[in-house]
């Protein structure tokens, strides 16, 4: 007996497991370990805060297998995993209800699921601790009740207050769900009557949605973990919410730069074709527009709500996000941007790119079917829903994660290398989240009091990593008293920074570099030079370089830890003093956001394993092979 | 919407089962590279075979009973410290409300550490402490260890389950209140729900 399953049942348990297996071993890079930590802790994550993201996550810790870090990477394998359901239900649906040729439409629905499932950027987001899979099912979702109501001509009551709930909700994850509201208002008002009537009942059910947020307040006054604020009155409510702590980025500056000008959308569509052809292909821009062309003849309504949902993740949100030139300059400020804005912002562009491809995929086959080239509209579709798994091979060496314990040794070598009871001050994503990943959530070297700093602007200290007070002040007496001069005395403070000519405390300090960090010295202190060599390479033994050569990923984040991690052993090396001196290669040092000082390295016997190891790591660890590095970056050979 | 509901727990189940394997797979994996390493090596194989939990895996009890004693065979101070630390780390991490797993060594490990601790404070060369100070650095690094930052596991749950209760009543206010009846059955449910809910967020 042949059990009959349909297909897209079995690309989904696949994308499942694939996605299950390809999850960091602990926490992904970027921000993973400061939102897995707010998850665990029920605190409040970066600006907004995330706390329907966070509270969800809070469920999946529960599970009793892996450690914490890993159960809270499956909420994004789970919830990528719906979102290719909802493309499914979505691309069923138009089909269903636009076409009388139905027989096929199973394997039709399921097309554009496959292509957006192994999707560079897809799966990328599915395997890391992030809130975008989760958002992209909330927007998906949004999308299915703006056809429900185009298709049935009718502004269902209960369709537009789900829709208002959900985008009341959908305040509490990240905002671009909020740009759905866009596309939904305007269909709204083709019912304009009916719109009029449910606009004061819809504003209520967001707030009821936004409620969700009151999380931030309530946890603010419990004192709870914060990455960067709290929210403990209504005006750091209001500053959380709307993100303003990251300046011209904030969610309302943005909101308001949205149509200034013509060339930021040129740069953005630019960008966005570079950014779909790569994670798709060139080709499917034709099954695009064969796809809104098949949507304007079968229903003008649907047609119009997708085209401006469409423009609204692509070109606005690019026109906010993705206007930098990414075809010429640095290639670390391009991996970056594509890393950080390209792979994750739009997610929801390519989700609607793949449904409306997969229409015009379609509709190329009604044409064939109409030519009575039966045999091809059977078999071509099941080819090309199979087809895609092909790239999981590429996938493998680029968004699998299974072995990429570098974010957790980064953050738990340098608190192993800290001196017993000492301040570690912290500049840098990777660092700060690492260290307070394993420090807060896995109690490593609770002696160890740990500043962060997420700004440029070094009187802003937060001070998560060296709670409670009453405890810490036993400990290191002295700081607390603010003699941080006394601490500096007793080489009991580091900071990955280099302080240039506009610190404060330039003309007071001194610093040597220390593996992955530099000691902070009194400027008189006179240590010498043989101690911090020894202590380099007494505490070397802590550190895991050899994350770095097998991670086989491409992760950019993945990729700028390692090369920190390089720094690391060129300190090493520049450490051992040979018996017999030669003459020394003078190397530079940077720390986090500029400055920088010499070191002597002599190239010896002694030094060589170092060197080569970190050449290794260097070579193995180069931003040209990042997969959305544009062609021409590859060439140059600039490092 | 009962079909709906099938495939996303049958999804969840796929995914638990595959994470599940995962786990079992590097647990092994780890178990036997940890056999073949020495020092610190040695100790991040087992960190690893410790952080792949799997409830009633012999493996995971094995990797941490011989870490336990392993930590014991280093003769430098800083070494031992080291991997005490990784040991009580990695219990930490593992660390669920259901099967609670280790939890018996962190009350031996703690005062090792805080032992250690103590003495590496007293033989920092810039430091000022001396032996004399041995019980007062002692202790305070007992209070370092025994500090519980986490949020209370029954009140979390209590968070999570009303949240899903008070968004759900609301769906159903919506989808459902067709009469008198149903409405003050929904509203009253939302009051519950979200009343819940903020006591837990305070308790937790």
């Amino acid at each position: 007996m042949i059990i009959k399953i349909k297909p897209i049942y079995l690309v989904l348990f696949i994308f499942s497991i694939i996605y299950a297996t390809s999850t960091f071993p602990v926490f992904s890079t970027g921000d993973g370990g400061g939102l897995a930590l707010a998850s665990h802790l029920l605190g409040i994550a970066h600006p907004p805060g995330y706390p329907f993201y966070a509270q969800i996550n809070k469920l999946f810790s529960f599970i009793p297998v892996g450690n914490i870090g890993s159960r809270i990477a499956l909420s994004s394998v789970f919830f990528a995993v719906l979102s290719l359901y909802l493309v499914y239900l979505i691309t069923k649906k138009i089909i269903s209800k636009t076409s009388l040729e139905i027989d096929n439409i199973e394997i039709f629905s399921t097309i554009p699921v496959v292509f957006l499932g192994v999707a560079y950027s897809f799966y990328y987001n599915a395997v890391v601790i992030k809130f975008y899979p989760l958002t992209l099912f909330l927007m998906l979702l949004l999308v299915l009740i703006g056809l429900e109501v185009s298709f049935n001509k009718n502004l269902d009551k209960r369709l537009v207050l789900t829709a208002s709930f959900l985008l009341g909700i959908g305040s509490s994850i990240h905002h671009t769900s909020l740009m759905m509201t866009i596309p939904l208002f305007i269909l709204g008002a083709l019912y304009f009557k009916n719109f009029i009537r449910l606009i004061i009942p819809s504003a209520f059910l967001f707030f009821l949605g936004f409620l969700v947020n009151v999380y931030l307040y309530i946890r603010s006054q419990k004192d709870c973990f914060a990455v960067m604020g709290k929210a403990e009155n209504l005006y750091n409510f209001y500053f959380l919410i709307a993100r303003k702590a990251y300046g011209s980025s904030s969610s309302i500056d943005l909101a308001s730069q949205s149509v200034s000008n013509l060339q930021g959308f040129i740069n953005a569509s630019k960008n966005l074709i570079y950014l779909l052809s790569i994670n798709f292909s060139a080709i499917f821009f034709l099954f695009l527009i064969l796809g809104f062309i098949y949507l304007f003849k079968k229903d003008r309504q649907v047609f119009v709500f997708l085209l401006i949902t469409f423009l609204v993740y692509t070109l606005l949100v690019g026109k906010l996000t993705f206007t930098g030139d990414i075809f010429s300059g640095n290639i670390s400020d391009v991996a970056q941007t594509l890393n950080v804005v390209g792979n994750q912002y739009f997610l929801p562009a390519m989700a609607l790119f793949s449904i409306i491809f997969g229409i015009g995929i379609y509709n190329s086959f009604l044409f064939i079917k109409s030519q009575k080239m039966e045999f091809i509209y059977k078999v071509v579709p099941v080819i090309l829903m199979i087809f895609p798994f092909v790239f999981l091979i590429g996938r493998f060496s680029q968004t699998n994660n299974i072995n990429n314990w570098v974010p957790y040794y980064f953050g738990k070598d340098f608190l192993s290398i800290s001196p017993v009871v000492s301040i570690t001050a912290v500049r840098g994503d990777p660092e700060i989240f690492g260290m307070l990943y394993l420090k807060l959530l896995g109690k490593y070297r609770g002696d160890v009091c740990i500043l962060t700093n997420h700004t440029s602007d070094l009187a802003q200290w937060l001070n998560e990593g060296c709670k409670p007070k009453q405890i810490y002040k036993n400990l290191l007496p002295e700081f607390f008293e603010g003699n941080l001069g006394k601490v500096m005395e007793k080489k009991l403070y580091t900071f990955n920074v280099i302080p240039d000519v506009t610190h404060p405390l330039y003309d007071f300090v001194k610093v040597k570099p220390y593996l992955y960090t530099f000691f902070w010295l009194l400027r008189e202190d006179n240590a010498p030079d043989e101690w911090f060599d020894k202590i380099n390479l007494d505490k070397y033994k802590f550190i895991s370089p050899e994350v770095c050569l097998f991670h086989n990923t491409d992760d950019d984040y993945t990729i700028r830890i390692c090369n920190y991690i390089a720094n690391g052993l060129l300190v090493a090396a520049s450490s051992v003093k040979p018996f017999l001196l030669v003459d020394p290669v003078e190397i530079k040092f940077y720390g986090e956001g500029g400055g920088s000082i010499s070191a002597n390295l002599y190239i010896n016997e002694e030094t060589s394993e170092y060197i080569k190891v970190q050449s290794i790591i260097r070579k193995i660890n180069d931003e040209k092979e990042i997969y959305l590095v544009p062609d021409k970056f590859r060439n140059k050979n600039e490092r | 919407m009962k079909g709906y509901g099938k495939l996303t727990i049958l999804l969840l189940v796929v995914t638990l089962i595959a994470f599940l394997v995962k786990n079992l797979y590097y647990q092994n994996r780890y178990y036997n590279t940890a056999k073949q390493q020495d020092g610190i090596a040695k100790v991040k194989a087992y960190e690893k075979v410790i952080l792949s939990y799997i409830p009633l895996s012999p493996l995971g009890s094995k990797a941490v009973e011989e870490l336990y004693l392993y930590c014991h065979t280093f003769k430098k101070d800083d070494e031992r410290l080291y991997c005490l630390e990784t040991l009580r780390t990695s219990i930490y991490q593992v660390q669920n409300p259901i099967t609670r797993p280790y939890t018996e060594y962190l009350e031996k490990i703690n005062p090792e550490i805080a032992k250690l601790r103590a003495l590496e404070s007293i033989n920092w060369e810039y430091g000022n402490y001396t032996m004399a100070d041995y019980e007062k650095l002692y202790n305070v690094q007992m209070q370092v260890l025994n500090y519980d930052n986490k949020p209370s596991d029954f009140w979390s749950f209590i968070v999570v389950l009303s949240l899903i209760g008070w968004i759900s009543s609301v769906l159903l206010f919506i989808w459902r209140a067709n009469d008198k009846k149903q409405i003050l059955l929904y509203s009253l449910m939302f009051i519950a729900f979200f009343s819940l809910w903020i006591v837990s967020l305070y308790k937790a």
